[in-house]
């Protein structure tokens, strides 16, 4: 009993910054006012005939989709190569290649800049894609590894007696019984460069900038409850990702093995 | 189908001693080799790297004609069942079975047919469809089977494919192993630590020690005519006796620094005051009796050191024997083999 009253704190406290925008998201003021004096849909018209906001939305599910292509095209070879060849360095690779997981993304961001800025990489689609795989990459190699890791062995010798060469193997065995694995690490890497904001404050430029850049930017300047039913609208779409992924193989199985 | 013949194979891992050290051994096409040894001689290893998943450090490999020491894997055309089965958890049986036949590139009609066929002789019929979690311990280990024979190997492996199951079904998957590979006439290398496995469906055992072959035989040789006196050791139950002793071997007499051996089922036990028969015989206390159903062994301190008679369940010589009680051990010179010690 005490449990479950527990249980429904620490739901609550978690939920909490999330009722307080939806609430606001469907408000009828002009300001961010809680409670809401009225209710209507105002401000999510507003959101989308917001040209600026709906050009950076867009941008950054383009930006997503190619960080989460070349996190998966980089990180799950990495991930096979660490998890089931033996090389020397291949625990240094692994360290190099998760190690941003621990450093604050501010340091990161910073550190992205640096070196960025002398060669044009600043404000350009390349230098964005790279500073988001800083930080998908490592989750990717992570995933995957672990993923690759619990497959037995033998299911790949297995499959290469048989007569499959090594590429058959990767994609009739490996791949498939990876799979999980692998939806969890798109899933997650498309919803973390889709929301990064620290990394992306150092490196967007004036003409190329992401949503939640743009979002931190009208918060400063305005009081409105757009951003809130953009808010909502982003819940959203990490709700149905996670439902999608959830439907294909078990959310809870993937991130949790 | 082919022959195989290991030309002094040697493995070594890391700095310790070689794991397979120049083993040198042949199978004859259609043959039933089994290569018995207790675990970490080396056995596994040399199945690897006949089916290529370790590379040999030195030696040849040739089957049939051809020397596959460096062949990949995929090439070499050998049937493998896994010690854990390695059936791909994500297809049913049919797919299983099938998947060597796809990668051949084997048509899809020729496929249907062989998979069926593989389906039948494993008796599988009818759970084409399950996957393999839905299988039972026993179906998995034939699916594995119907997925090793159905690419017709040259040459079948089979990796203590039958410790995983229960000791009937094992009798039972014995049987029908033999009886496929004999049907097929593959030539096979079975891997196995269990004696009774080995001896009771193999054409011929090669016993493995420390990474060499110690003696290749029949099931029979191997158990009559042990060559050496590690098979003698590893290969049933067997009494040892240090020399010098007043024992008589098949050899003569048991010297100094030569140790003698006999199988507890060829000494016969005296109840007081039987007269003793055969050339050997020692005198002695029950010190225990064990009970293993068809047969009961005792086991008796005498002056020769611990000494073991195994009689018939049904015998009435064990009967009211209690430990401490005094007994007489007999046995033939010619049940006796002398080995150095």
């Amino acid at each position: 009993m005490i449990f479950r009253a527990l249980v429904i704190a620490a739901y609550g406290f978690l939920l909490a910054p999330a009722i307080f925008v939806v609430a606001i998201a469907f408000s009828s003021d002009r300001f961010l006012t809680f409670p809401p004096p009225g209710l209507s849909l105002r401000w999510f018209a507003t959101l989308f005939e917001h040209e600026q906001m709906m050009a950076a939305m867009q941008r950054s599910a383009i930006l997503a989709a190619i960080v989460t292509t070349l996190s998966l095209a980089i990180g799950v070879p990495a991930a096979y190569a660490i998890a089931r060849l033996r090389f020397p360095g291949r625990g240094a690779i692994f360290a190099a290649l998760t190690a941003p997981l621990l450093l604050p993304t501010l340091v990161v961001g910073l550190g992205i800049l640096l070196v960025f800025f002398p060669y044009g990489l600043a404000g350009t689609w390349p230098g964005l894609a790279l500073a988001h795989l800083a930080v998908t990459l490592p989750l990717v190699v992570r995933i995957m590894t672990t993923a690759f890791a619990t497959l037995p062995p033998d299911l790949e010798d297995a499959a290469a007696t048989l007569g499959a060469t090594p590429l058959k193997v990767a994609f009739r065995i490996t791949l498939p019984l990876a799979l999980p694995g692998l939806i969890a690490a798109a899933a997650l890497s498309f919803l973390i460069s889709f929301d990064e904001v620290v990394i992306s404050l150092f490196i967007v430029g004036p003409r190329l900038s992401t949503l939640p850049v743009e979002m931190y930017r009208y918060v400063e300047g305005h009081t409105d409850p757009m951003v809130a039913a953009l808010a909502v609208v982003l819940i959203l779409l990490s709700i149905s990702v996670v439902l999608l992924v959830e439907r294909l193989v078990g959310f809870t199985r993937t991130v949790s093995k | 189908m082919a022959r195989l013949a290991l030309e002094g194979l040697t493995k070594a891992y890391g700095t310790a001693p070689p794991a397979v050290d120049g083993l040198t051994l042949e199978a004859e096409e259609g043959e039933f080799l089994a290569l018995l040894g207790p675990s970490g001689c080396g056995k596994t290893t040399t199945l690897r790297m006949v089916a290529g998943l370790v590379p040999a450090d030195r030696g040849r490999i040739r089957l049939g004609e051809e020397d596959i020491t460096a062949a990949p894997v995929h090439t070499r055309g050998i049937g493998l069942v896994f010690q854990s089965y390695a059936l791909f958890p994500h297809m049913d049986a049919v797919g299983n079975i099938g998947f060597g036949l796809e990668m051949q590139g084997v048509p899809k009609a020729e496929r249907q047919a062989r998979v069926a066929e593989a389906l039948r002789l494993t008796r599988l019929e009818g759970l084409g469809h399950r996957r393999p979690r839905e299988l039972s311990g026993g179906q998995q280990q034939r699916v594995a089977l119907a997925r090793a024979i159905a690419i017709r190997p040259r040459l079948l492996l089979l990796d203590e494919c039958l410790s995983n199951l229960d000791a009937k079904l094992r009798e039972e998957m014995r049987g029908e192993i033999r009886d496929i590979q004999r049907a097929s006439a593959t030539t096979a290398l079975f891997v196995t630590h269990d004696q009774t496995e080995a001896l009771s469906i193999c054409d011929t055992v090669a016993v493995m020690h420390r990474g060499r072959i110690e003696q290749r035989g029949t099931p029979e040789e191997i158990y009559e005519r042990p060559a050496t006196r590690f098979v003698a050791s590893f290969i049933g139950r067997m009494n040892a006796i240090d020399g010098p002793a007043p024992v008589m071997t098949r050899e003569g007499p048991l010297g100094a620094g030569e140790t003698a051996m006999v199988r507890p089922h060829r000494v016969r036990l005296l109840r007081e005051g039987a007269a003793a028969e055969g050339d050997n015989a020692a005198s002695g206390t029950v010190r225990r009796i064990t009970y293993i159903g068809d047969i009961v062994q005792v086991q008796a301190a005498t002056p020769l050191g611990p000494l073991a008679a195994e009689v018939s369940g049904a015998s009435p010589l064990w009967r009211g024997l209690d430990v401490g009680a005094p007994v007489g051990l007999a046995w033939s010179s010619s049940d006796t083999l002398r080995f150095p010690a």
